[in-house]
């Protein structure tokens, strides 16, 4: 009847959403479903990225050419990268130990952006104890770059689908069109795929040129972490860009009641 | 390329928290109203306000038209809005002088303001209203946003009071009626008071459901809390009654001429057959109370 | 030995489950579930008499600004009192409280200089409730700015006979000083604007904050006042009113700015000290909870969670030892399954005591989306906390073993807002 704005635009304290349950309800169904299509074919996905590493990989050493292995995975056929990682010297583990013991040290004392410094400590823990172990017991390391290659894509695989999961929880209560929310999901997942291929690649040459020293950090911190990193990264700048022209849209908001 | 890529898988860690660095540092605390009060007159009153600080300072288009800033470039007719065919001027902002009357079914963009008495006509629509004296509604007026009166507002019947209602004097109600948040002294449904309670309770009421139905008209020195009902009949309070569920009021009379209260629950249900008369505020969900 | 590792990491799988449920119930909650009403929106010419607790100790950079804006708000002048505690200062603290007080003679000002006994902001607010003659106190530190309502919104709370204490919205003034202060906004927008007013519409345990917050006088003094030795009196508080029958109410309408430390030396020991005084906290009160017949089975539940907020931190750094130690004894492939979520719910959940997702809710509710892009150094901040909190932790356990507990380490003030 009116094109005037109905309602009082509400102080923070007193504001909402405005969505009824069944918009709620029908955009869950619809995220949820693009995620479970996702989820029965991230296998494909993974492939793809498998096969696109290995053509990198195929370019950096292009005398030795890495072979491709596949394995199943709950019912996923998950494909990696079968290679050979080198064994560190015990005069490396030695320095590496001092290194990154320092490293431990300085970084925690570091007094700028101490979360960051803080997590830096962290990587160099993790470095210690590695250095430490493969000065001490370097034939009792478990993985094989084989092995880890197979363990490492399986956590990407699994990381993937938690990523979309925890994207969908994130976005779904907001007061903006599902086709918004499925972008962001797409977008988020092609950004995992690019990471995915540069993580793998890398974690790949660093062990076969600076040795399995290195697996541990690969693991504890190039592996999910950075997902989780570019996922927040992502997910921040969404909601900077599609939610800050809505929010003076008295349409997506009502007074609590 | 095996540095280029051992470069780019190294900065993976560094990318995000660089970026943010960059990109997140600027934004400003949030304000926080270091003068707000709580205020049942605020539209009203801010409303004036602003008509008298952009007085001098507008341009005059014609003897009665002027354009000014108020919170956005606005036409503001002066003059008396009687009997106006409100199709001319409708998304203006009128400040009409004296005792006017707004013809049955108009309907008005923009606020009001009247220096007298105001009668508004049946089914009429506007965006808010003040006046510096009494607000007569006819019966299907509907208040988008908020009505003011220096002076009383009586109510005709099935009228909808958008967010906010307040009257310095009274706020007559009648049956049908639909609000939001009604100020007044008092706020009832007619002058008949409740005669003088013969039992009287002096103690604070809480619990899930409250309800009270008095044979003979019972006082309550205290305030009403429930989570979930508060039902009373015959009852005259001196406190509040709280409710986070549904409020429901015949034969209530809350407060005095000398201490207000406020009655505020989900839903707010006021008898309109009987003496309901409260002396302060009245708060509901939006259009969530009701006079029936 | 691997399957104690094991069984210790699904353990922390299924915590920390629990939590990121608990808080992505709440951010729904908050943006789309039913708003309790505000007892703040009461408006009444009745208001009970208050008194305005403020302990300082060397607070001259804030001291007048503060007591600047409490001779400024709306409260019946008859009603009102402001009690100031000057607690061992050595700077000029009591000289400007003492010339504030002759300044303003139409306000009731007490003034208590205390130069002996323990330092501390429980004994003071002990001594200041000695002298205090409202029946509902409000509290401020010193390096808040209350707004002109706020005293009356809080008190208005009281009117319900069941609420013990409220707690009101807290705003840092000086979020755009640094990177610090930006984070420490976002932690306070996810932990008032949501988790708050969450726990309040679910009836479950909002907590009374100790400052920006009220209580019933008599209430307090009867249950023994303040524990001396107890470094967060104010969740002490909140469990004390909970376990007696009492609510604690949340006013998120009842908005004050305060200031965030700019520094991160001081922001640790901040965070030290809550995480000491929280888990001296809950090695008194988780049995007294569970046993309590006031309180239903969600607020059980939900102060037990409250309880362990500062314990959490604990097992999940022993879950990263766990997850390294499991790694090098080849068993990756368990890690595998589980570690994602391990470390995803962890960052999660407990990167900085608001998750991700509700810190955004709460900056979208609040009308700044753009604080969002901060989030990933909100990340990082969780191994900042978390490093504190178990330095807190260590101070809590040899507390409850020795009996002895470490001094209040005051904030410091910056009074450059």
């Amino acid at each position: 009847m009116m094109d005037q704005k109905r309602l009082i635009y509400p102080h923070r304290s007193y504001k909402k959403v405005n969505a009824n349950k069944y918009v709620i309800l029908k955009e869950i169904l619809v995220l949820f479903f693009f995620w479970l299509v996702f989820t029965v074919f991230v296998d494909v996905f993974v492939k793809g990225l498998i096969q696109i590493s290995q053509e990198v990989l195929d370019k950096v050493y292009s005398l030795e050419k890495s072979s491709i292995a596949h394995h199943k995975l709950l019912f996923w056929d998950v494909y990696y990268i079968v290679d050979f990682g080198k064994y560190p010297s015990s005069e490396v583990s030695l320095i590496l130990i001092f290194l990154s013991f320092l490293g431990m040290i300085i970084f925690l004392k570091f007094p700028f952006i101490r979360g960051v410094s803080i997590f830096f400590s962290f990587v160099c823990f993790i470095l210690f104890v590695s250095s430490l172990y493969f000065f001490f017991l370097p034939e009792k390391f478990p993985y094989s770059l084989a092995s880890f290659s197979k363990i490492y894509v399986d956590t990407l695989l699994l990381s993937w689908i938690n990523t979309g999961l925890l994207a969908i929880l994130s976005v779904v209560f907001f007061p903006i069109k599902t086709v918004l929310k499925l972008s962001f999901l797409i977008a988020m997942y092609i950004v995992l795929f690019v990471i995915g291929v540069v993580k793998y690649v890398f974690v790949i040459i660093t062990i076969k040129e600076y040795s399995h020293l290195f697996t541990p950090l690969m693991f504890f911190v190039f592996g999910p972490v950075i997902d989780f990193l570019f996922f927040l990264f992502l997910y921040g700048m969404f909601v900077n860009k599609v939610l800050n022209p809505t929010r003076k849209d008295i349409d997506n908001w009502r007074w609590v009641d | 390329m095996k540095e280029v890529i051992l470069l780019l898988g190294v900065s993976l860690l560094f990318i995000p928290i660089f970026l943010t660095l960059i990109l997140g540092f600027r934004n400003n605390s949030l304000s926080i109203d270091m003068e707000y009060v709580k205020d049942p007159f605020y539209f009203g009153n801010s409303f004036r306000k602003k008509i008298s600080d952009v007085i001098f300072s507008s341009t005059i288009i014609n003897k009665n038209l002027v354009k000014a800033k108020l919170s956005r470039e606005e036409l503001i007719v002066f003059g008396k809005i009687n009997f106006i065919n409100s199709v001319v001027y409708r998304n203006c902002v009128y400040v009409s002088f004296g005792e006017n009357h707004i013809r049955k079914g108009t309907y008005f963009e923009k606020e009001i303001l009247s220096t007298g008495n105001l009668y508004i006509g049946e089914d009429s629509v506007l965006r808010a209203v003040a006046s510096n004296a009494d607000i007569f509604l006819g019966k299907g007026v509907h208040i988008v946003r908020w009505i003011d009166a220096q002076g009383s507002i009586q109510l005709g019947e099935d009228c909808i009071l958008g967010i906010s209602s307040a009257s310095k004097k009274e706020i007559k109600l009648a049956k049908g009626v639909r609000f939001t948040r009604l100020f007044g002294f008092p706020v009832c449904t007619n002058k008949n008071r409740i005669k003088n309670p013969s039992r009287e309770i002096r103690e604070n009421r809480y619990g899930k459901e409250v309800v009270i139905h008095a044979d003979e008209s019972l006082l309550i020195v205290g305030d009403i809390f429930a989570d979930e009902k508060i039902e009373l009949k015959n009852v005259k309070v001196i406190g509040n009654i709280f409710c986070h569920g549904d409020v429901y009021l015949e034969n209530v009379e809350v407060g005095d001429e000398n201490s207000y209260f406020s009655v505020i629950g989900n839903k707010v249900f006021i008898s309109g057959n009987s003496n309901v008369s409260i002396f302060g505020y009245i708060q509901a969900g939006y259009l969530k109370g009701f006079v029936v | 030995m691997i399957l104690a590792l094991k069984f210790y990491m699904f353990f922390c799988i299924v915590l920390f489950g629990i939590y990121i449920v608990r808080h992505f119930v709440f951010t729904g909650n908050r943006l789309l579930g039913k708003q309790k009403i505000s007892y703040g929106d009461i408006l009444t010419s009745e208001l009970p008499t208050v008194s305005v607790l403020v302990p300082m100790h060397n607070e001259e950079k804030v001291a007048e600004k503060l007591l600047n804006r409490l001779v400024k708000v709306n409260y019946p002048k008859d009603k009102y009192e402001i009690v100031v505690i000057n607690d061992h200062s050595t700077d000029k603290t009591g000289e400007i409280i003492e010339t504030f007080k002759k300044e303003n003679p139409e306000i009731s000002i007490k003034v208590m200089h205390r130069t002996t006994g323990n330092r501390g902001k429980p004994v003071a607010l002990n001594d200041g409730l000695k002298i205090a003659s409202g029946e509902i106190v409000v509290v401020f530190d010193a390096d808040y700015l209350p707004s002109k309502d706020l005293i009356r919104n809080l008190v208005v709370n009281f009117k319900n006979p069941k609420v013990g204490a409220v707690m009101g919205r807290v705003i840092p003034v000086n979020s755009g000083k640094n990177i610090l202060t930006k984070l420490l906004e976002l932690e306070r927008i996810g932990g008032y604007q949501v988790d708050q007013q969450a726990r309040y519409n679910l009836h479950l345990i909002p907590q009374y904050g100790g400052t920006v917050g009220g209580f019933r006088k008599n209430l307090v003094v009867k249950t023994g006042g303040f524990k001396e030795n107890i470094l967060a009196e104010d969740t002490e508080l909140t469990f004390r009113l909970y376990v007696n029958g009492y609510e604690v109410v949340y006013s998120n309408r009842a908005e004050c700015y305060e200031e965030s430390p700019e520094d991160w030396s001081v922001r640790g020991r901040q965070i030290r000290r809550w995480s000491t005084g929280h888990n001296q906290v809950m090695f008194s009160y988780i049995f007294k909870l569970l046993t309590s017949k006031h309180l239903s089975f969600f607020q059980k539940v939900d102060g037990i969670l409250l309880l362990m907020v500062y314990l959490v931190p604990v097992f999940l750094f022993l879950g990263i030892l766990d997850a390294v130690a499991l790694f090098f004894l080849g068993e990756a492939n368990i890690l595998t399954y589980s570690y994602f979520w391990v470390i995803s719910m962890m960052i999660g959940t407990f990167g900085n005591f608001a998750p991700f997702y509700q810190v955004v809710a709460g900056a979208i509710l609040d009308d700044s989306p753009a604080k969002a892009k901060l989030l990933p150094l909100l990340f990082f901040n969780f191994f900042f906390n978390t490093f504190y909190i178990l330095l807190g932790f260590k101070d809590a356990l040899i507390g409850l073993v020795k009996k002895h507990y470490p001094i209040w380490d005051k904030t410091q003030r910056y009074g450059d807002t």
